[in-house]
């Protein structure tokens, strides 16, 4: 065996708790973003991480790891172009104190 | 050579993971902009080790690159230069250390409790199989049964691209 698969598991775990930990913590839009990112890849690193060691060599999970990066992608700039718009409209992105995206 | 890969995949274990708290610690924008390509690059080494060279160049290309810069272009046009960080201590905080961690125990026993005990003889079959080339394999899959992949992928970015064009534009441009 060349590396266990714990190690995969131990990594996208502890990563996906990170994310969370951001998520709960953050006030700044721009770090939940980060955070929401640490998730994914934790998501990510497990459809990899479970696809390379099927007994069978079915390699779907690669193309699911594909498809999530790109819907990432999509997510951050959907997500970006939006808190600029926030930035516009109240001069700041925190997070605690949004209430409405229309302009005030 | 074993316990070289072993080694190796360890440090970069430690490696993502400080980066990835890093980026939830440093109260520097551009700093946790750059501790995020860091975490990107070891899960893209991560994905090395599993055998799946395409993905590595993928994660490299569009988080590496794409995402992070689209980071920076955001920091730089809301113009922050610091987060706004809460310098005492509270005893929320403790509260949501303790759910990270209560999560991350949690899940780490159920999956190696699931699958710790798995018999493991497909990664030597991906990994150390050299007369099978598993790009291509993954370009078979990709363009026969999952054939509807790639143009789902092209209507979502196009249409994400377009949103995010209409919502970040002033009004009074168009």
């Amino acid at each position: 065996m060349v590396v266990p698969l714990e190690y995969f598991l131990i990594l996208s775990s502890a990563l996906f708790s990170i994310g969370v930990f951001g998520v709960i913590t953050q006030r700044n839009a721009v770090r939940i973003l980060i955070a929401v990112e640490l998730i994914i890849n934790a998501a990510n690193i497990n459809f990899v991480a479970f696809a390379s060691y099927n007994p069978v060599g079915d390699i779907s999970g690669w193309i699911f790891a594909l498809f999530i990066i790109a819907v990432a992608a999509g997510e951050a700039a959907i997500g970006l172009a939006i808190f600029i718009n926030v930035f516009r409209n109240y001069g700041e992105i925190d997070v605690g104190h949004l209430f409405t995206l229309r302009e005030v | 050579m074993g316990w070289f890969l072993e080694f190796n995949m360890i440090v970069i274990i430690i490696f993502t993971l400080f980066m990835a708290f890093g980026a939830l610690r440093t109260d520097k924008v551009m700093k946790a902009a750059a501790y995020l390509l860091l975490t990107l690059w070891g899960v893209a080494f991560a994905y090395l080790f599993l055998g799946s060279e395409y993905v590595f160049a993928i994660q490299l290309i569009v988080y590496g690159g794409g995402i992070v810069v689209l980071f920076l272009f955001s920091v730089l046009l809301t113009g922050q230069e610091e987060f706004q960080m809460d310098k005492e201590f509270v005893w929320n905080n403790l509260v949501q250390i303790l759910i990270a961690l209560l999560l991350f125990f949690t899940l780490t026993v159920l999956m190696l409790d699931v699958f710790g005990g798995y018999e493991l003889t497909g990664n030597e079959l991906v990994v150390l199989n050299e007369t099978q080339d598993l790009t291509q394999t993954l370009a078979t899959a990709l363009f026969t049964n999952y054939n509807y992949v790639l143009p789902i992928l092209g209507i979502l970015l196009l249409s994400a691209m377009l949103g995010s064009i209409k919502i970040a534009i002033r009004e009074e441009e168009l």
